[in-house]
């Protein structure tokens, strides 16, 4: 559809309808709520996010899904709705936070690279001939200005700061689930159960270290801060962010 | 002649006990011509950080609009005050934007860095004209009286100085040197940055 | 085709109506209320958050910032300060691009930028929307508060379509025509920051829907001079001083009945 105007490829696919709406945005997030379950939760001392991990076959080998990503050694991603969007989004993201290593010599704080994701998203739904990404988005991070932070980013591309969230097919139940559980002062170990309870409420199937994956954020403590953000010997940064092994994972649905 | 020779000017930044100072010459030339006794070449970038562009005076005003303009930028996204280290990076890094056709300045940076457990630490760094950066523990130097400036600060610079010690020491360092070269003098600038307040004074020089 | 002129904006229906327009003003009329009050010594902007739950967290930065909870109300620049209703996403990409022109206008100027210049190149940038590329409007009404030597204290309003005019006082978003007819009512010329202050928020607590009022529904800012360096100073109030706000003018309901989740 070559021509002079850019033919249909350089129209806005989103666009208002009569009440005000921008429809694609709300097909996308329908997709969103087909997706899978994710939640993440903000505890004193860390966060922790997690999802359900589905495969349609027993043959595919589930050892190389993955849906928790790790963007940079702080950060880390979850997401509920179609894959193949996420997939694409994590690598902007990777690539955002290593150009924000390149200029600054760190690694971006937890709510630049939202805001910076949340761009990448909105600009999805006001481009010509491309359709908003069918993701949202659960943001896990640490920072020395912010501490840990949880950022859900939505297809509109919007962002909101959680105490604990939820996501995909569950999410309504989910949401009421964590709300009646949440305090302020719960500590990582109790989010990380709190997180498996709050996957088991509808959860189909079996829940194992096959079929959930988790993501931790740690607070580093005063002194490993004093000892500066250079990890000794390697030149890197300490991580923040780690996904849990399969056998953490294991001992972990076992109590 | 080279062209960082031509306006001439010197900057150096000293390292004391929870302070570091910072300094420079006055003077702006046209070769060995004399044009102003006015020409600071050090600018404020946060309430702890200082930043001093010596070499040619038309890429000194324009890197001080460039690094206010991403220091702003820096600030109202990130919702804070750049650390030391980061902008050294920045410093670092917009410089080497333009490795093949260079700003000529080679910048000096002082200040104090916010510690995690609330106290502060004493930075300075200097770059070349692409942006390398030396990280130095005692004192850096720039401009043309740098290989000057190296030599009496060898000789007078020691560790922890307190802000008044420190004030004699980078005064006298920055006073001996330009009066050894021809393209810097005609005053100097100095400021000590501690925890709780700038102390700025300018020096009188020999005017020849 | 019944829908064949309300997609696309760039063309006009045969009555000689873009649609897009009119479809964007109707999102921001569902959107949460901004009010801006032009005083004789300063400007005041208020915003209704409409994005509430339990678990929200609203905690911010640790320290340094510029105060607030980013959301309605932002820091445009030094003299500039912005109130956003509609499309928060649109919103954040408007704002972002009011920074870097403010900071490009210093750099290229030596000068804080003008209020209504600003305003202006956002405008141009939202009606380059309406009518070429064939790309969607912003769904974003913005107020602008703010100062410059020439004009002093101003207070802009701009829509979708890329108009933009100057108040004394207004209002955007849902049930602005309430709010608008309270300000006509009480608005008087040389009023004072301080009464601009507390016209705005009774204005806002008869406007919002919500049977509480504090800083989790409530975003607040005033543009003063610095009585000593006389250059413009942009407060933003955080959670805690709004709360204190609302309590020292009389105006703080407390929550009585739970507060709805997240939608």
């Amino acid at each position: 559809m070559a021509s002079a105007d850019g033919g249909a490829y350089s129209f806005s696919l989103t666009t208002f309808s009569p009440s005000g709406k921008l429809v694609q945005i709300e097909h996308a997030l329908a997709a969103v709520s087909a997706g899978t379950t994710s939640l993440g939760i903000k505890a004193s001392n860390g966060i922790v996010i997690a999802t359900e991990k589905k495969t349609s076959s027993i043959l595919i080998d589930d050892s190389m899904l993955d849906k928790v990503a790790v963007v940079c050694p702080n950060i880390g991603i979850v997401y509920s709705g179609m894959g193949p969007d996420f997939r694409v989004l994590i690598a902007k993201a990777r690539k955002s936070a290593q150009a924000y290593w390149k200029i600054y010599g760190e690694y971006p704080p937890t709510r630049v690279l939202t805001q910076e994701l949340a761009t990448v998203m909105q600009q999805a739904t006001q481009s010509g001939g491309v359709r908003p990404y069918g993701v949202s988005l659960l943001v896990a991070g640490w920072d020395i200005n912010r501490g840990p932070s949880l950022y859900q980013v939505d297809p509109s591309g919007s962002f909101w700061a959680w105490k604990a969230s939820a996501i995909g097919k569950n999410m309504v139940n989910a949401k009421t689930f964590l709300e009646k559980r949440y305090n302020d002062d719960i500590s990582l170990e109790d989010a990380i159960h709190t997180a498996l309870l709050t996957l088991k409420e509808g959860f189909e199937g079996q829940m194992t270290e096959k079929t959930i994956e988790i993501g931790i954020v740690t607070v580093p403590s005063a002194a490993e801060l004093e000892e500066g953000k250079i990890g000794g010997e390697t030149g890197r940064p300490k991580p923040t962010f780690r996904k849990l092994t399969e056998e953490e994972v294991r001992d972990y649905l076992a109590l | 002649m080279s062209i960082m020779e031509n306006n001439g000017g010197s900057v150096i930044a000293m390292v004391g006990k929870e302070c570091v100072a910072i300094a420079c010459d006055l003077r702006l030339g046209n070769q060995a011509l004399g044009v102003s006794s006015d020409f600071q070449k050090i600018f404020p970038v946060t309430d702890r950080i200082f930043l001093g562009l010596p070499g040619l005076g038309t890429d000194v005003t324009t890197l001080k609009e460039l690094f206010r303009f991403r220091v702003n930028m820096y600030t109202i996204k990130e919702e804070r005050e750049i650390e030391p280290e980061t902008f050294a990076h920045l410093v670092s890094s917009t410089l080497y934007e333009h490795r093949f056709g260079p700003y000529f300045i080679e910048p000096v940076m002082a200040g104090l860095s916010k510690t995690p457990s609330g106290g502060f630490k004493p930075f300075i760094a200097a770059t070349d004209l692409i942006g390398c950066l030396n990280f130095a523990k005692d004192f850096v130097v720039a401009g043309t009286a740098s290989s000057k400036l190296f030599g009496v600060a060898e000789g007078l610079w020691e560790p922890d100085l307190e802000p008044e010690d420190l004030f004699e020491t980078i005064s006298q360092t920055i006073m001996n040197a330009v009066d050894r070269d021809a393209y810097s003098g005609w005053g100097c600038i100095v400021h000590v940055i501690t925890k709780d307040q700038i102390v700025t004074r300018t020096l009188k020089a020999r005017m020849d | 085709m019944a829908r064949r002129y309300d997609s696309r904006t760039t063309i006009f229906s045969p009555e000689g109506r873009l649609y897009q327009i009119e479809y964007a003003m109707e999102a921001i009329s569902h959107a949460g209320t901004v009010l801006g009050v032009l005083a004789k010594d300063g400007v005041v902007l208020a915003a209704e958050k409409k994005v509430t739950g339990k678990l929200l967290d609203l905690a911010g930065a640790k320290e340094g910032g510029y105060g607030g909870s980013g959301e309605k109300i932002f820091l445009l620049n030094s003299n500039v300060i912005g109130g956003v209703a509609g499309l928060t996403a649109d919103a954040n990409s408007l704002i972002n691009y009011a920074r870097t022109a403010a900071q490009k206008h210093l750099l290229t100027y030596n000068d804080d930028i003008p209020v209504e210049v600003l305003a202006q190149r956002l405008c141009d940038m939202k009606q380059g929307y309406t009518q070429f590329g064939g790309l969607r409007p912003f769904g974003v009404s913005l107020l602008y508060a703010g100062y410059d030597p020439h004009y002093q204290f101003q207070l802009y309003h701009s829509d979708p379509s890329g108009n933009y005019s100057g108040w004394k006082a207004t209002c955007i978003g849902a049930n602005n025509g309430t709010a608008q007819s309270l300000l006509k009512q009480e608005y008087k010329d040389d009023i004072e920051i301080k009464d601009a202050i507390s016209l705005v928020l009774r204005v806002m607590s008869k406007t919002m829907d919500s049977t509480t009022l504090g800083s989790e529904k409530l975003e607040f800012a005033v543009l003063t001079l610095d009585p000593e360096t006389k250059a413009p100073k942009a407060k933003i109030y955080r959670p805690a001083e709004i709360d204190a706000l609302l309590q020292s003018e009389g105006l703080k309901k407390d929550e009585d009945a739970e507060m709805k989740p997240a939608q």
